[in-house]
């Protein structure tokens, strides 16, 4: 367990402040197309396009901030394996909801 | 690594009770989940009997109606959220997991004391419930809109689970990374014990599961404080939302339930067939299997909720998946069994009862994965029996099976075969006669969850009220023989049953790192060869 510390803390993966800035302009950028979108009436896909924007930010967050980008491949499978949970979890649910007729 | 090597575990460390309390050591902290659970265990067979005392005769006998909606709520919420889900895991995985894998701990020993400080907290803020704002009524699912609009103390109740949530995810965490990084030399990953795997595919779900259902369950506290219409219809919410958000956690729980109990089957059966397992990959596979496929099924539990018809076909299908990899699983078990040299010991006993009891409980859940069967049998007490089948057939027989088996290396003393025996026969008829008539009862369309019912579904009641009392007695049997083996029983050898395993390697009880010097593996976890016979 100290090896594996020890490794990660001596890795040099941090990024230049500029990509930083870069990454926080992106999600206010996103951050406004959300609200834009939803003053647009979509019907279901409103929900879609909310869903996919934060999923992208949240993307940029892991990727950068949280240092995914640098990290073993072991924690990209592991974040991988959540996304995939997430993706079906939201599939299923939406089976039901984008569906359903009136009772 | 015999008995003359040092001091036991119990022999070392901090005394008194803060030795226990705050000690990061995993058997410790196995034993203290196994003295709260217990009690906790305790206090819901007694719920379950006051139920079952009412249900015994048509109308009203010893509670009014509202008690009764509590009984039912506590007696579900203390029963899954602080027996079967942390169950099999919390106790002998904390004590075994390290051991099987020639470990010295688990990978976050503190963490592990968290999760256990965690988990009294939340029991002790559902227990608060009972003397502030009145004890939930909602039953264990907390549904939407009642949840919401219930006027007794739900809050609390739900941020207790919340709390306890914590605790299975930081429990499932340690064991992921445990065995990911601490197996001991040449212990590749298909040298683990299958144990081992039902706690790897268990732990996955508690990380990626639990989180859903502790979202959701703050989302009701919300909407109570608040009013902001999440789930309830009058104020713009969805119902239906909050079941599918309940069940994304609530169905894999199951399989937290079931998975680390189909591990301690595992190794309970080739130890007492003194046969290598049967398929050992399929079974680790099988274990993954049904970890990825359990989270496709939640819907099966709203077949009659008002959910599209397009989603009630895609779970229905999905949900006959899961059958597979089960199966998978209880044909390599009886295949081990084929031809070994069977020892009809308690815990074998236990394993066998396990998966007769939990093909029941499997069977009778296909019939409700069929729609048109769904519509039928939804709500009634064939629901109460199918679950009970698989949860306490499945799950409870399981870790009764597991406590007789790991008891020696546990507590270093061997308890009496035939009040053990005797135990178990009486918990297996009375389980039977409790729960079986519960289907016939609700075939014929008893409602579950009443407090009263026709006439018509009298005799199914009686003999289940019985049959409560007979099972309470086998529990009775079991505790008495084990507590007095605590302290009058034979001192235990380090291998009382000649298993393979690395936890039978070390002295009983063992010292306090485990192992005098880590453990170097060479071969398969069930390679019973020169290992000698077990005294039948």
């Amino acid at each position: 367990m100290k090896d594996v510390m020890e490794t990660t803390a001596e890795k040099p993966h941090a990024s230049p402040y500029g990509t930083y800035i870069l990454v926080w302009l992106c999600l206010m950028g996103l951050t406004g197309l959300t609200v834009a979108v939803s003053g647009v009436h979509l019907g279901n896909w409103n929900a879609a396009g909310a869903v996919a924007i934060a999923s992208t930010k949240a993307a940029v967050v892991i990727w950068y901030f949280m240092h995914l980008r640098y990290d073993k491949s072991i924690f990209r499978w592991m974040v991988l394996v959540m996304i995939i949970t997430l993706g079906i979890i939201l599939g299923l649910t939406f089976i039901d909801s984008t569906v359903r007729g009136p009772f | 690594m015999t008995e003359e090597t040092g001091k036991s575990f119990y022999e070392t460390g901090r005394p008194g009770i803060r030795g226990w309390i705050f000690s990061t050591d995993h058997k410790r902290i196995g034993l203290l989940y196994l003295t709260s659970m217990l009690t906790f265990f305790t206090v819901g067979v007694c719920l379950g009997l006051t139920m079952r005392l009412q249900l015994m005769f048509p109308g009203h006998s010893i509670v009014p109606a509202h008690v009764y909606n509590s009984l039912y709520t506590l007696h579900g919420v203390i029963m899954i959220f602080l027996f079967v889900i942390p169950g099999l895991p919390a106790v002998f995985g904390n004590f075994m997991l390290p051991l099987m894998l020639g470990a010295e701990d688990v990978a976050f020993p503190r963490i592990n004391l968290l999760s256990w400080w965690l988990f009294v907290t939340g029991a002790g803020l559902a227990l608060l419930t009972i003397f502030f704002g009145g004890l939930p009524d909602t039953g264990w699912t907390f549904y939407a809109p009642y949840s919401i609009r219930s006027g007794q103390n739900v809050s609390l109740a739900v941020f207790a689970a919340f709390i306890l949530g914590f605790s299975s995810i930081l429990t499932g965490l340690n064991f992921v990374v445990t065995i990911h990084r601490l197996r001991a030399k040449g212990m590749g990953w298909f040298k683990m014990p299958l144990f081992a795997w039902g706690l790897y595919a268990t732990g996955w779900i508690q990380i990626l599961a639990t989180p859903v259902v502790g979202i959701t369950l703050l989302l009701i506290l919300v909407e109570r404080i608040f009013h902001i219409g999440l789930f309830d219809p009058t104020i713009g919410g969805d119902p239906v939302l909050y079941q599918h958000l309940f069940w994304i956690y609530s169905h894999p729980a199951v399989y937290i339930m079931i998975l680390p109990a189909m591990g301690a089957i595992s190794e309970i059966v080739p130890t007492f067939s003194r046969r290598t397992i049967f398929g050992y990959k399929m079974i680790a596979f099988s274990s993954m299997a049904i970890a990825i496929v359990g989270y496709l099924v939640w819907g099966h539990h709203m077949f009659t909720s008002g959910m599209s018809n397009t989603a009630r076909a895609v779970f229905s299908l999905l949900t006959f998946l899961v059958a597979i990899p089960t199966a998978v699983k209880v044909f390599n078990w009886l295949a081990t069994l084929y031809k070994g040299s069977i020892v009809l010991q308690t815990p074998l006993l236990f394993a066998l009862s396990f998966i007769f009891l939990f093909s029941i409980g499997g069977f009778t859940g296909l019939i409700q994965g069929a729609l048109s069967t769904d519509i039928h049998l939804h709500d009634t007490t064939f629901i109460v029996a199918h679950f009970h089948y698989t949860m306490f057939g499945g799950t409870g027989f399981a870790f009764f099976g597991a406590l007789h088996y790991w008891f020696p290396k546990m507590f270093g003393r061997m308890y009496k075969e035939k009040p053990a025996k005797l135990g178990w026969l009486l918990m297996f008829l009375g389980f039977n006669f409790l729960y079986f008539p519960l289907f016939i009862a609700g075939f014929m369309g008893q409602p579950r969850r009443y407090y009263d019912y026709l006439p018509k579904f009298a005799v199914p009641n009686l003999v289940s009220t019985i049959g409560s009392w007979i099972l309470v007695a086998g529990l009775i049997v079991l505790a008495v023989n084990l507590i007095r083996a605590l302290r009058f029983g034979e001192k235990a050898p380090a291998n009382p049953w000649k298993a393979a395993t690395l936890e039978w390697e070390t002295s009983s009880p063992p010292p306090l790192e485990n192992f005098v010097e880590p453990p170097v593996v060479t071969q398969g976890p069930y390679d019973f060869v020169g290992k000698g016979l077990v005294k039948g």
